[in-house]
């Protein structure tokens, strides 16, 4: 990979692309500007399909050994790994009220 | 009210207004109370509350089966009174003085305490009306039902006032029209939670990301090609095949937005949302951050390709990140919020600092206070056969323009350090250390990030003992703080934690998308630590902050660049809302109808602010992020508890000055006068129309530009907000083809007309009578103003001479609006028309035998008018030259026309003529000057 482009690249997707090529990864892509009809098309190009654009970012999946190539691009200015969202159920530890002044709801 | 008014003709009209109510000051009517005026539900609710068991009117028992609250009969005290069954309803009323009250015992108000300025009584309900005009009398409050209720955050947040089920439909502020985005686990679309009183689904939406199938409608912005989409008619026939296993959407979606009607429409009150009428997308959301994105992205195209406010829930986020609200993901949530379109997020569950224990996960220091170190404690623990699964990561974010060596010492004192530039893998006996400090300055901001792991890869015991981590400043030029927080720790097959020692605590751990500044982020506080489960009374086993404290668990700010956050703290330990049907639920976690279930979490005390919003979004649908922020801040409920600092024992001498504001933000969620403040849609106001005729005046003459006033109308605004008045409606008659009616202000209101601007006017087009609607410019009346107006006919000169003219007005033409309630023919007038006494006008004044209608000429025509038929009537040039003999081809009459044309039928040319009549003895000789030739129109 180029100095250049892996430059862009954050450690983790660094380490994805080096160890597990052949891995879809989803990444968020950094551009220099909200990316016009035709920067799509060279970001589709490039192996990634695109999923949200919200002004300068863009969402999206690609084989991880695509992602130089992505990065490679002069608009992309940053790729980084999707970060993982923690399972949002929270720890529930219950047992019987043995308070007598146990809060019941008041 | 007694006119008071004079005319013309100083006519005494006192009492012969037909049909109109007298005008007097109204009292403020509470929005619960309105229904009761209106016989038929008054009937409707009596029959309801005769139904009703006593239970309301004794203290309940904590621990009793509540009853079930029908309805608004549940939320305001009522019962009914005597074989007849009139139903009474408890007040507050509020009075100026105590004349008023008792005025109020007079009209059968059964007074309780006076407290004040403020009244207790029992009154008929048929008797509000009167009541509210009672003088002196303020305002009338419905009293509330004091009543054990499982849901006790909407009381909490102060929900419960704004809207009522009445037992068949919703009022007040419910969401209608908005929609509650729920991106999360799912929902339980099945649940009657989410369904209106009809069945139908209240899901507009819903996308599973994990399933695969029919995809989502391309919005106007974004294609999503994964998934499986379920239209709300693919859920009405059961053709939805999502599921939320987990449960943690429903019960979100439940709090935001769910209805209460799974328990059918008697138990309703029980377990609603905060926003029972919002309409709902959902997302069941793949846990990873582009996903996420897509998610958002997707409801935010969704509503507003569907022409709809927004207020989106996200009650999950991460744990990494610059948190600063620079990162990818918070700046496309800035993007993405908008005039309508709302995102809240939960702070995280993260743990503040009254609670040191192994929660702490943050600490913060500065390079230019020297080293300095921190402690953790990994706990004794049976090493994992993965080494990496026994693991604990730190992420570091330092200034740019400083420099710090990073250490960490292991329990038997080694050491491993990375200078920046470096990145560091040291294996020691009590195992692996990997410090990451030789990553580039984050260009968003400029800081520097780096990652210090401990892991037990070729360790030759367990990590446990106590750690230190050590910061060394190389370089210290900026005079801000490094900060760094522990995202992961495990250490064992039981996943014990390591514990944050000296110098950690719980501030600045809000994570993304919270720490976005468009996003409302969302702390949470404690209402309750036991509840009634299907198993018996049951109670959360962790800590016990005092009900009414913030949660133990929820995530203190300041966000990394010092701003405030949260924005708002709301329940969130314990919250009772809907379950899904498709998770496992712990039985002690179930209540009673196994339908709603008890979760904690910050998780829980956001969809009550997106509730929340969903309600300010109903009357304000352009509200900016910026703005609900505003209003919750300025309206928060401080207490004894919000003013807590929390300060951690064991702090770090370089943390900042603790304030309140960094767990609590402005303090806890106040719904109601959230709304007081962006202003409530007024009551509508009340225009009063009055209609009299005005008398006939003694010679109405009819010549050109003759205005008669005919009717005279007094408006009055009753009520607390302008009324614009679009139209008023009159219905005119007369032999004038060209005259016109005019509405004009009469300038000196009560006394003689006296009128003043035109504020409309319309064409009167034929004789028969016409209906002329008359369409004010402005007329925009200000609260309890009042407006004098005059309907008039204004004469061409055609009208002959004896004509006689008709006005009446219309009141079923007459049009208003209120400008706040935007209720539209708020009015209080005559129920039947009111005709203006006839007029009948002349031509001619008194003692005068002839009359021209215009003089100069500029129509092509001209009438005279005569007071009898004349004998000679003959037109001539000034030189004596006859140019037409009017007599010559036709009767004598009292009106006779001359079309401008000579004997010849040309037309004569503009100039100075001479006309000379005979009448009986007299001879008239009138100047003629036709600056107009014949035949150029009118």
């Amino acid at each position: 990979m180029a100095p250049e482009a892996a430059a862009k690249l954050d450690r983790p997707l660094r380490e994805v692309v080096e160890a597990s090529p052949d891995s879809v990864v989803g990444v968020l892509v950094r551009t220099r500007a909200h990316p016009e009809a035709g920067e799509r098309a060279q970001l589709s190009a490039a192996g990634l399909s695109i999923g949200a654009v919200v002004g300068d970012v863009v969402s999206g999946r690609i084989v991880a050994r695509h992602v130089p190539e992505l990065a490679a691009l002069d608009f992309v200015l940053r790729v980084r790994l999707a970060r993982p969202i923690p399972e949002p159920r929270p720890p529930t530890d219950v047992g019987p009220a043995s308070d007598p002044d146990s809060q019941c709801g008041s | 009210m007694t006119p008071t008014r004079r005319f013309l003709l100083a006519l005494a009209l006192a009492g012969v207004l037909p049909g109109v109510a007298a005008a007097q000051e109204r009292a403020y009517v509470d929005p619960l109370l309105r229904p009761l005026m209106d016989p038929v539900e008054r009937e409707r609710l009596a029959a309801i509350v005769a139904r009703m068991p006593v239970a309301a009117e004794r203290p309940l028992d904590p621990e009793e089966r509540p009853t079930p609250a029908p309805g608004l009969p549940g939320l305001i005290a009522m019962d009914v009174e005597g074989p007849a069954g009139a139903l009474r309803v408890g007040l507050l009323i509020r009075v100026r003085d105590r004349g008023a009250v008792e005025s109020l015992r007079a009209a059968g108000a059964e007074i309780g305490a006076v407290v004040g300025d403020v009244v207790t009584a029992r009154v008929p309900a048929s008797e509000l009306e009167r009541l509210a005009r009672i003088p002196g009398v303020l305002r009338l409050q419905g009293a509330r039902v004091a009543r054990f209720m499982h849901n006790l955050s909407m009381d909490r947040i102060r929900a419960t006032p704004v809207r009522a089920w009445d037992g068949e439909r919703w009022r007040g502020f419910t969401g209608e029209g908005v929609i509650v985005g729920i991106v999360d686990t799912g929902l339980d679309h099945r649940h009657g939670d989410f369904r209106r009183a009809d069945g139908g689904t209240r899901v507009v939406g819903l996308w599973d990301q994990h399933l695969s199938g029919p995809q989502p409608p391309p919005t106007a912005t974004d294609t999503f090609r994964y998934g499986h989409f379920c239209s709300p008619a693919d859920i009405d026939a059961s053709e939805c095949p999502h599921r939320d296993t987990n449960g943690h959407g429903t019960h979100v979606g439940g709090t935001a937005a769910g209805n209460g009607l799974e328990l059918g429409p008697d138990a309703v009150s029980r377990y609603t949302g905060v926003a029972p009428e919002a309409d709902l997308l959902v997302v069941a959301v793949i846990l990873t951050e582009d996903r996420l994105l897509e998610a958002v992205t997707w409801v935010v195209g969704r509503a507003r390709d569907l022409g709809r406010p927004l207020a989106l829930n996200l009650s999950l986020g991460f744990t990494t990140g610059p948190r600063d609200g620079t990162g990818d993901f918070d700046r496309a949530m800035n993007e993405l919020s908008g005039p309508g379109t709302i995102i809240v997020a939960s702070t995280g569950n993260h743990g503040s600092n009254h609670h040191p224990w192994e929660l702490l996960k943050h600490g913060t220091g500065q390079a230019a206070l020297g080293p300095m170190s921190f402690s953790f404690d990994v706990p004794a623990y049976s090493a994992s056969q993965n080494c990496q699964q026994d693991v604990t990561v730190f992420e570091v974010w330092y200034p740019g323009q400083d420099r710090l060596t990073i250490g960490v010492r292991r329990p038997d004192g080694t050491r491993a350090a990375a200078a920046y530039g470096e990145l560091v893998v040291d294996t020691g006996a009590v195992g692996r250390i990997i410090i990451e400090n030789d990553l580039d300055p984050d260009p968003d901001n400029a800081d520097i990030p780096a990652w210090i792991a401990v892991d037990g890869c070729g360790a030759e015991t367990t990590l446990t003992g106590e750690w230190r981590l050590e910061f060394t400043p190389d370089v210290a030029e900026s005079g801000r703080r490094y900060h760094f927080w522990m995202p992961l720790t495990r250490f064992g097959p039981g996943q014990a934690r390591a514990r944050g020692g000296a110098g950690f605590d719980n501030r600045y751990v809000v994570g993304s998308p919270a720490t976005a500044d468009s996003v409302i982020a969302v702390g949470a506080y404690v209402i309750r630590h036991c509840w009634t489960s299907v198993v018996g009374t049951v109670c959360g086993t962790d800590d016990r902050e005092a009900v009414g404290d913030l949660a133990v668990f929820s995530s203190g700010g300041p966000t990394r660049d010092e701003r405030i956050k949260p924005d708002i703290v709301a329940p969130g330990k314990w919250v009772i809302s809907s379950r899904s049907a498709d998770a496992e639920v712990q039985q002690a976690l179930l209540v009673e109808g196994r339908q709603h279930w008890a979760l904690p979490g910050t998780s829980m005390a956001s969809p009550h602010m997106a509730g929340a919003v969903a309600l300010m979004l109903q009357e304000h649908p352009d509200l900016l992020p910026g703005q609900i922020k505003a209003v919750v801040d300025a309206t928060a409920i401080q207490d004894q508890f919000t003013s807590r600092t929390y300060e951690a024992p064991t702090a770090s001498p370089a943390v900042p000055p603790v304030v309140p504001e960094h767990w609590w933000g402005p303090g806890k969620l106040d719904v109601d006068a959230a709304l007081a403040e962006l202003g409530y849609p007024a009551d509508p106001a009340t225009i009063i129309v009055q209609v009299q005729p005005l008398p006939p005046p003694e010679a109405p003459v009819s010549r050109r530009g003759a205005v008669l006033p005919m009717l005279q109308l007094r408006l009055h605004v009753e009520g607390d907000e302008p009324v614009d008045v679009l139209s008023l409606g009159f219905e005119a008659s007369g032999p004038d083809p060209e005259m016109r009616l005019l509405l004009l202000r009469d300038e000196a209101g009560p006394g003689p007309v006296t009128p003043g601007d035109t504020l409309a006017a319309g064409q009167v087009p034929a004789q028969e009578p016409r209906v002329v609607r008359l369409f004010p410019e402005e007329l925009v009346l200000q609260p309890q103003d009042t407006a004098w107006l005059v309907a008039a006919l204004e004469m061409s000169g055609a009208a002959p001479h004896a004509a006689t003219f008709r006005v009446t007005y219309l009141p079923g033409q007459t049009r208003t609006v209120g400008l706040e309630s935007l209720v539209t023919n708020q009015v209080e007038q005559p129920e039947a028309p009111v005709a203006a006494a006839p007029v009948r006008t002349t031509v001619l004044e008194p003692g005068e035998v002839f009359a021209l209608n215009e003089n100069p000429i500029r129509s092509n025509r001209v009438i005279f008018t005569f007071v009898e038929p004349p004998r000679r009537a003959a037109i001539y040039t000034p030189d004596g030259r006859l140019v037409i003999d009017l007599l010559e081809r036709r009767t004598p009459t009292e009106r006779m026309i001359w079309d401008l044309r000579n004997r010849q039928e040309a037309p004569v040319a503009p100039g100075a003529y001479l006309a000379i009549f005979e009448i009986g003895e007299v001879v008239v000789r009138e100047r003629l000057l036709i600056v107009r030739p014949a035949g150029g129109g009118s």
